[in-house]
């Protein structure tokens, strides 16, 4: 009885002031962001495919033989809410990795190890929120797009105790779709998937492979070009 | 020491009757301590229900469960909605007459409580608990004392033979055993009527032992089968009206051949009613009361006194008045009120009530889209019909001028009364909105009638020109009302109140439409509330695949949750909240009861006309409210979530089966539920009378608390500075 009339009450309260907004109180909706929180930091892990291993000692193969391991990166972000449904966010990460084993001659030494991969990317983007999930920025579903810049330094010590290095520079468009959903208050996780187009694809078709250092090259942008292009996000957050 | 308790209960009930001086009547309300049963925890309720009820043998154990759920929170939705009186006269009166009752009863009925419902229906129902409501309209229609007996009677043997337990456990069964056919249901309804046949019986045994007159009781019926008609039956008087020049033309007056007669029957098909007709009810009384089972007493009262029923009753009937109103049932009310008016005559309350009547009357015919109330006379029956008919006739505009002419007499009468003055004040706004309204139409002197004889024997003897220039003037001035408003035309206030209410009709125009203009850019926010009333959230999940003992405990936790979410988000905004209904607050009395009553008579008619500026009668008391609770804005919160199972889908399938990827995706939206939430905040204007401020959002999917709480503390913030 009571739920009945109460929602009549509602209803019919809510239907009174749209239908004579006109002479109401004008109202311009403040930013209230989420529970008044314009900040949130994320510390997430991006589970994604890839063709250069984390752990050196892999065995070659991967999954069905294909080539593909799967691989982690840690990642941490600031988000900065503009307004109720938008945000910006700044992150950065460091990567470990180690490349597939490297196949060349140097001198009379065939060299069969594996090169080692460090790097790190910074970058910046923006997040849309979605109204109709309930989100408010920083917190909810939203849609993210950020410029990355990554850089990586390769290296590889020959088996005469030479090193052999290669700097490799490039920029992606990191496209997201992620739920942050709140445990507690202000703690919250966060699900999602992410997918980048970068430089590199470029970089790869023009690449040529002369001589070891190049063929280094060449493996590492191979590697790296279609490294993010399939990220699931696992992560944690706190609203500050 | 339970015989001195119930003796000064008795004689507290007794000087309270008659303590409830008619002449300065307001409104009911509840009072002394709130019962126990009013603030329980639903849960427990539940618990301790389930437990009684698994020892009886009236109801199986699986169906026990599932009853004492879906029971005890239609119980508690009924009690929490403010409509549930304790503690009045009405109440008091009914418990004394029970008293009565357990004293001739062997059985144990201790546990027996009876609370007055404000309605005007004629009615009665009782719980399986024993809990027993009777309505304001019952003991408006009631003759004496020994019917109101008869009727706890009946509903006492419905508690006391567990009809109710029965009732459900042979509706399952009957589920069970077959498909919903008509069959089925009609056994449903036999098997309904052999227990109020029973429960008549029992009822009249219970009231004859208890010495009252067996005829009377027998009389009850004849209540009940006019019931819905009102308290009289008396020719409509015109003359409140009218005036020394001033009288209602005979075409706004019904032929009295026309009206139709009483259509009630006694022998109705009741295949598919729950109740058997008044003819087999009475017929199994007269049986009863044949078999040796009628009494030689002629007691028609045992409690009371004739005096104190009749004061009893003409305080439900004017309660009933105030019923009206709230329901936007203005022409039964109008007709109410006349009957009462005569036998009281110049009471205050009456002829505010009726002032209100005619305010309203007068609003919802200028302005509303949705009009609550009927016209039509055509079905309408006894003589009431005139007032339809009457009011059919009148034109819009004639009917506003009525109701100016009503609202001012009744304001000029009473200078003080504040209420009145508003009310006045307001339906001139009405009054000038029209163009026929203008106040050079009506007559500021009273019509000379000694010459009217004069001016037709002079028409003889005028030429063709004057003739024609002389009935054309006639047709300019002379509407059938033009002699309406002689008593307050020259009243001093009401034309300056008449320029006012054009400006203010002018400059509402005005800023309407640089509001409109405005709102495409709107400007910052005016609305800087600190304080605020706060009615309980109201949270209702429908979630197809819980049981109804889950939905309830989850409806009534998350209620309790968002009651803590908005105290939080107030306190971090700055926001003074207080809860008007939080029946769960240990210190929660018989007062906040009466204060929640209040709003919600206030809010229940105020919203039923769905336009702005509308004063409502319960606005006379709210004042009291923004004073004790320093806030003059109400806030309304509700949030509803549906989950459903989504319906097979083949074009879908189909779509995503063309490619064998698509599956996947296809199962996924197959197999989730379809979940959806509704979220509103409003904030009322107790002082304006209008809203103030609303939020509301449509979710697909369901919001955990944290995210309901962030829309919560969205919406406080929207409001603040």
């Amino acid at each position: 009885m009571r739920k009945i009339q109460y929602t009549l009450l509602t209803i019919s309260a809510i239907l009174l002031t749209l239908s004579a907004s006109a002479q109401l109180v004008v109202i311009k909706e403040k930013n209230s962001y989420y529970h008044g929180k314009r900040s949130s930091i994320n510390f997430n892990f991006g589970l994604q495919p890839t063709i250069s291993p984390k752990k050196k000692d892999t065995p070659s193969g991967g999954f069905l033989g294909l080539g593909i391991y799967s691989n982690s990166k840690p990642e941490l972000t600031y988000k900065f809410a503009l307004n109720n449904r938008a945000a910006v966010f700044a992150k950065g990460s460091l990567i470990q990795s180690s490349r597939d084993i490297l196949y060349g001659t140097v001198g009379n030494t065939r060299e069969t190890k594996r090169p080692e991969m460090k790097g790190n990317t910074i970058g910046f983007g923006m997040s849309w929120y979605h109204n109709n999930k309930a989100a408010m920025a920083p917190m909810g579903r939203n849609f993210s797009a950020g410029i990355m810049r990554h850089k990586y330094n390769v290296s590889y010590t020959l088996s005469n105790n030479n090193p052999l290095t290669s700097e490799l520079k490039y920029y992606s468009l990191e496209l997201s779709y992620c739920n942050n959903q709140p445990i507690t208050k202000y703690l919250y996780y966060q699900l999602g998937f992410s997918t980048s187009f970068n430089t590199l694809i470029v970089d790869r078709l023009t690449g040529d492979n002369d001589g070891l250092a190049n063929a280094l090259k060449f493996q590492d942008v191979e590697g790296l070009a279609y490294r993010d292009i399939a990220v699931i996000r696992v992560g944690l957050g706190y609203v500050l | 020491m339970k015989k001195i308790t119930t003796l000064l209960l008795f004689l507290f009930t007794l000087s309270y009757a008659h303590a409830q001086d008619i002449e300065s009547y307001t409104r009911l309300q509840s009072s002394g301590p709130i019962p126990d049963f009013f603030v329980k925890f639903l849960d427990e309720k539940i618990a301790d229900d389930n437990d009684k009820l698994r020892e009886e043998e009236s109801i199986t154990r699986k169906n026990a469960s599932e009853f004492s759920v879906i029971t005890n929170y239609r119980l508690q939705q009924l009690i929490q909605s403010g409509k549930v009186l304790y503690g009045d006269p009405l109440t008091n009166y009914a418990n004394g007459v029970l008293d009565k009752l357990k004293a001739a009863s062997d059985q144990d009925l201790d546990h027996i409580q009876i609370y007055t419902l404000k309605s005007n229906e004629v009615n009665a129902f009782a719980t399986h608990q024993g809990v027993i409501f009777i309505t304001v309209g019952l003991i408006g229609q009631l003759e004496n004392e020994a019917q109101l007996a008869f009727i706890l009677s009946h509903e006492l043997t419905h508690v006391l033979e567990k009809h109710s337990q029965l009732s459900y456990q042979y509706s399952q069964d009957l589920i069970k055993k077959s498909r919903y056919g008509d069959g089925t249901i009609s056994d449903f309804y036999q098997y309904s009527r052999e227990n109020e046949s029973e429960a008549d019986q029992a009822g009249f045994e219970l009231a004859i032992k208890a010495g009252y007159d067996a005829e009377e009781l027998y009389n009850t019926f004849r209540v009940l089968l006019y019931s819905y008609l009102p308290i009289d039956e008396q020719p409509v008087d015109y003359s409140q009206w009218e005036n020394e020049s001033f009288k209602i033309a005979d075409d706004y007056k019904m032929d009295k051949d026309r009206v139709n007669d009483i259509s009630a029957e006694e022998d109705v098909d009741d295949e598919y009613l729950t109740h058997p007709n008044i003819a087999t009810r009475r017929k199994g009384a007269r049986v009863f009361l044949n078999n040796g089972n009628s009494s030689s007493s002629t007691k028609k009262f045992i409690y009371g006194t004739p005096e104190s029923f009749e004061n009893l009753r003409t305080v439900a009937r004017f309660e009933m008045l105030n019923i009206f109103i709230q329901r936007a049932d203005y022409v039964k009310g109008l007709y109410h009120s006349m009957i009462l008016l005569k036998k009281h005559p110049n009471n205050a309350f009456l002829t505010n009530g009726q002032a209100m009547i005619w305010y309203g009357l007068s609003v919802y015919e200028t302005r509303a889209n949705y009009v609550p109330y009927t016209f039509s006379y055509r079905k309408k029956e006894g003589e009431i019909q005139h007032l339809y008919f009457f009011l059919n006739k009148l034109k819009s505009e004639e009917l506003v001028t009525i109701a100016t002419q009503q609202v001012w007499q009744t304001s000029l009468k009473n200078p003080e009364n504040e209420f009145l003055k508003k009310l006045r004040k307001e339906v001139l706004s009405e009054f000038v909105s029209y163009e026929e309204n203008n106040l050079n139409k009506f007559a500021t002197t009273p019509a000379n009638t000694d010459s009217l004889p004069k001016k037709i024997a002079d028409d003889t003897k005028l030429s063709k020109y004057d003739k024609i220039e002389k009935k054309r003037k006639k047709e300019d001035v002379d509407g059938p009302l033009y002699y309406a408003l002689l008593n307050i035309i020259n009243d001093d206030n009401f034309i300056k109140e008449i320029d006012d209410a054009q400006l203010k009709n002018e400059k509402k125009k005005e800023t309407d439409e640089k509001v409109a203009k405005a709102n495409k850019k709107p400007k910052k926010s005016s609305l800087d509330i600190n304080s605020i009333i706060m009615t309980t959230p109201n949270f209702n999940e429908k979630d197809d695949r819980k049981s109804a003992k889950a939905t309830v405990a989850k409806d009534e936790l998350t209620k309790e949750k968002l009651v803590g979410v908005l105290e939080d988000n107030a306190n971090q905004l700055g926001i003074n909240m207080s809860f008007i209904d939080n029946f769960k607050d240990p210190n929660f009395t018989t007062e906040n009861y009466n204060d929640f009553s209040l709003l919600n008579d206030y809010l229940g008619e105020r919203l039923k006309f769905d336009g702005l500026d509308f004063t409502p009668y319960s606005a006379q008391y709210t004042p009291a409210l923004t004073e004790k609770y320093g806030s003059q804005y109400v806030g309304i919160v509700g949030l509803y979530t549906q989950i459903e199972r989504r319906p097979f889908n083949a074009a879908y399938l189909l779509v995503c089966a063309a490619s064998i990827y698509g599956l996947p995706l296809y199962f996924k939206w197959q197999f989730t539920k379809d979940k959806s939430s509704d979220y509103t905040f409003a904030v009322f204007n107790l002082e304006s009378n209008n809203p103030s401020f609303s939020n509301s959002n449509f979710f697909n999917g369901e919001m955990s608390i944290h995210l309901q709480s962030a829309q919560i503390y969205n919406s406080l913030n929207q409001i603040t500075k």
